[in-house]
């Protein structure tokens, strides 16, 4: 039924997660979806079933592509200070960078499957600062969370989305 | 404005529309398997979008949109006054309807109600 998919599912997700990650989920709407996946609204419904859908799955794309790779990056160091200082600078980036902190303040109350997502991706980094932090690494998970919260707060060039 | 609920113990999705609202949708009542529920979505703007074919039921542009309309090969069921009100429920294939567009008195709640009851069943 229907017309055949004519969009790349990868880059919609993409899309919906700077999205997302720009503006929160109550603050994305569909319309905003719509334009900047430039998938027609009745078939991003098709393919994704519901904007919770849609933002989960733009979730765990961050995780796969930024939070994996950055983590797997840090866990190679064994220098506590640059372990340090690679983590505050990549944990939680690339082009839906906060994608992490936003869904934990915003949704992860509200949705299990948001929570869980984020609690694997805390328990990631924290084994990840393990080999160069030892004991110390769930306190040093918060601190990067803590730094990844005051640049996002930090004024900059407005950004268009 | 339709009544949304959850029948737990037959495992359903209800659909009441009350009043005048029968009328118009040419239905009471809808009823379908929770199993067979994707998801919901506040949407204000889809009322926008061109509506199709109505197939039954009553279409008074910016009106009331009401009843089942077919577009791109999908089946719709509409019950939409106030857009700013819209919810849309997405239905699997084996559904008579492959998406639903009603107006309920509180979005926020319809949406939590129906993420919650499919994400446990």
């Amino acid at each position: 039924m229907g017309r055949p998919r004519a969009f790349d599912t990868d880059q919609a997700v993409t899309a919906a997660a700077a999205l997302f990650a720009a503006h929160g989920y109550e603050g994305t709407s569909v319309d905003d979806l719509v334009t900047a996946t430039g998938v027609h609204r009745g078939s991003l419904y098709k393919v994704f079933g519901s904007k919770r859908s849609l933002h989960l799955a733009a979730l765990r794309a961050h995780l796969d592509r930024e939070i994996g790779p950055a983590v797997a990056a840090v866990a190679a160091l064994t220098d506590p200070a640059q372990a340090l200082t690679a983590a505050i600078a990549s944990y939680d980036g690339g082009p839906a960078a906060g994608l992490l902190l936003l869904a934990a303040v915003e949704r992860a109350p509200h949705d299990p499957e948001v929570a869980a997502l984020v609690t694997d991706a805390v328990t990631a980094l924290e084994d990840a600062l393990r080999p160069s932090h030892g004991e110390a690494a769930p306190h040093l998970a918060s601190t990067v969370l803590g730094a990844r919260l005051r640049l996002r707060a930090q004024p900059t060039a407005p950004k268009e989305h | 404005m339709a009544r949304i609920a959850i029948d737990r113990e037959h495992g359903l999705l209800t659909v009441e529309f009350q009043g005048l609202d029968k009328l118009w949708t040419l239905k009471s009542r809808l009823e379908i398997p929770l199993t067979h529920v994707r998801g919901a979505t506040h949407d204000p703007g889809i009322a926008r979008e061109p509506k199709g074919i109505r197939v039954g039921g009553t279409h008074l542009p910016g009106v009331i949109t009401a009843g089942r309309f077919r577009r791109d090969g999908e089946r719709v069921f509409w019950q939409v006054k106030n857009p700013g009100k819209a919810i849309v429920i997405e239905l699997a294939d084996a559904e008579t309807y492959d998406r639903l567009v009603v107006e309920v008195d509180d979005p926020r709640a319809a949406v939590a109600l129906i993420d919650r009851s499919i994400s446990h069943s």
